[in-house]
């Protein structure tokens, strides 16, 4: 099992790699192309992948529009196709390690704590959230609710007296599950050889293609 | 406003990563010493509810709908130290679990929406709350959290090499602007809510006037700038030959864009746009009104 420091380290400079190679040097974008094609082969990921990745690229979609009534079809294509590789090798590390990895590797490289442990609730807490909306609104249609500010204004509200009903009853049921005030440090993750190798040989290739072509 | 990886140039990256990062572990810091163990549950329910809350469909106007941003309210019921740590926390899901916002891009959208977003809606509230302005400030704050994060990213675009014409740059400030006014009309009818229903007692309303005095001048500048440069929609013009057809078409009701009747050409130009304008307005919805209604579920 890859350390998932080593996987967010690797990903971080392939991004890193990407993003520096500038418009119009199509040969270095290529050739770092092939690295995340490499690893869904390996790796056989779904092909669902390179649908999702289209899907989430609207922001770069106008962007390119932009270049292309410009006339600048070259810096067009160069945009969509750099920001959606970026996309796919994020989906690649997000479908080869879990969310929950990535934050604790975030935490063992520095990341504040705090913002770690928020981010855990946020997490936990998050389709509780959306299922409480969407009952919401189930409720609102059942008993015949204009499309109106009032009860829109009237739900939002609602959605957040309730948060803090929920984060209430979060707190009790902490302590009676025996939390003292203070959150227990995790099992620190364990670095072996072959993660540094892993992360050595990466960055050798990436450096190697961002440099040579 | 989430930038997605492969936009922002290195540069940029590293210059916003660096102040990001400092920015957050400082207010890591600060949260962590000023929040109680037992409210850190609440930081992380409030980031799920700015994502649930983003399911209810706010109707802003006749035909229009947005729907809650969350940064302004964050920062005036959390505080400026803990919004800051929910607001990050809530674009790390967002970039790791729905790709909304590129992970190595979370440098600039960090500094944008968490840092830049919160503080400047903290200071507005704080400002306006000393004058007895509560209501108006959490306008204000949620109108500059909005515009503010969203201009600095359109200036990350920018500068990381993406050419854009001066209009059309304008036309992305006024779609920001009314993106800002929307987030302050919701922000304010949440926080009113809110209030109610915590039986605390609000200001009488005394918005309507300025919110509706402020987006007529935002209105009149916008359609000001956009008659006086080039943009990308006249480029298309000039490449499809739309421009010269659909003036041939609409000479009778707008001729060339130009109020005739009034002195200033600038002035002329302007409410011949916002007629222009109001027109596409009414138009849309009689097609709103015309499509037949889909069932509901």
């Amino acid at each position: 099992m890859t350390d998932p420091r080593a996987s967010l380290l690797l990903l971080l400079a392939y991004l890193a790699a990407l993003a520096s190679v500038p418009v119009g040097h199509n040969v270095a974008l290529t050739g770092l192309c092939v690295l995340p094609l490499g690893l869904m082969l390996y790796f056989r990921a779904p092909a669902s992948l390179f649908a999702k990745a289209a899907y989430v690229l609207p922001f770069s979609f106008a962007l390119a529009a932009v270049a292309l009534l410009r006339g600048q079809t070259a810096a067009a294509v160069f945009f969509l196709f750099r920001s959606y590789v970026s996309i796919l090798a994020v989906l690649l590390a997000t479908h080869l390690v879990s969310t929950l990895e990535l934050l604790r590797a975030m935490e063992r490289l520095g990341a504040p704590r705090f913002l770690i442990l928020v981010t855990e609730f946020l997490l936990r807490y998050l389709d509780v959230l959306r299922q409480e909306a969407d009952a919401m609104r189930l409720a609102a249609l059942c008993r015949g609710a204009a499309h109106s500010r009032l009860v829109a204004a009237a739900s939002l509200g609602m959605l957040f007296v309730r948060s803090l009903e929920r984060s209430t009853a979060i707190h009790a049921a902490m302590l009676a599950r025996g939390f003292r005030g203070q959150f227990p440090r995790r099992e620190a993750l364990r670095w072996q050889w072959r993660d540094s190798l892993l992360l050595a040989g990466g960055l050798v290739i990436l450096f190697a293609i961002r440099l040579s072509l | 406003m989430h930038i997605p990886d492969g936009i922002l140039s290195a540069p940029v990256l590293a210059s916003f990563g660096a102040a990001s990062a400092a920015g957050i572990a400082i207010s890591a810091r600060r949260a962590e010493s000023l929040t109680e163990a037992r409210r850190i549950p609440l930081l992380g329910v409030l980031g799920a509810f700015v994502f649930a809350a983003q399911m209810v469909n706010f109707p802003v106007g006749p035909g229009a709908s947005g729907h809650l941003l969350g940064g302004a309210l964050l920062a005036v019921t959390l505080g400026p130290w803990a919004a800051t740590i929910t607001m990050t926390a809530i674009l790390l899901v967002q970039a790791l679990v729905f790709q909304d916002g590129g992970v190595l891009a979370l440098a600039a959208n960090v500094f944008n929406m968490a840092l830049l977003g919160v503080w400047s809606a903290w200071w507005a509230y704080r400002g306006l709350e000393r004058l007895g302005q509560v209501r108006l400030g959490v306008f204000v704050a949620a109108f500059l959290s909005v515009t503010l994060s969203a201009g600095l990213a359109l200036a990350q675009v920018v500068v990381s090499g993406a050419e854009l014409s001066p209009g059309l740059v304008f036309f992305c400030g006024g779609l920001f602007v009314v993106t800002g006014l929307i987030e302050g009309a919701i922000t304010v009818a949440a926080w009113e809510a809110i209030a109610k229903l915590e039986g605390r007692s609000t200001e009488p309303k005394r918005l309507l006037w300025p919110i509706l005095a402020a987006s007529g001048v935002v209105m009149l500048v916008g359609v000001f700038f956009a008659s006086q440069s080039p943009d990308v929609l006249e480029v298309f013009n000039e490449k499809t030959g739309a421009a010269s057809r659909s003036r041939e078409l609409f000479a009778g009701l707008l001729p060339d864009y130009e109020w005739r009747t009034l002195p200033w050409e600038w002035l002329g130009k302007t409410m011949a746009g916002l007629v222009g304008l109001l027109l596409l307005y009414g138009v849309s919805m009689l097609l709103v009104r015309l499509m037949p209604k889909q069932p509901q579920e």
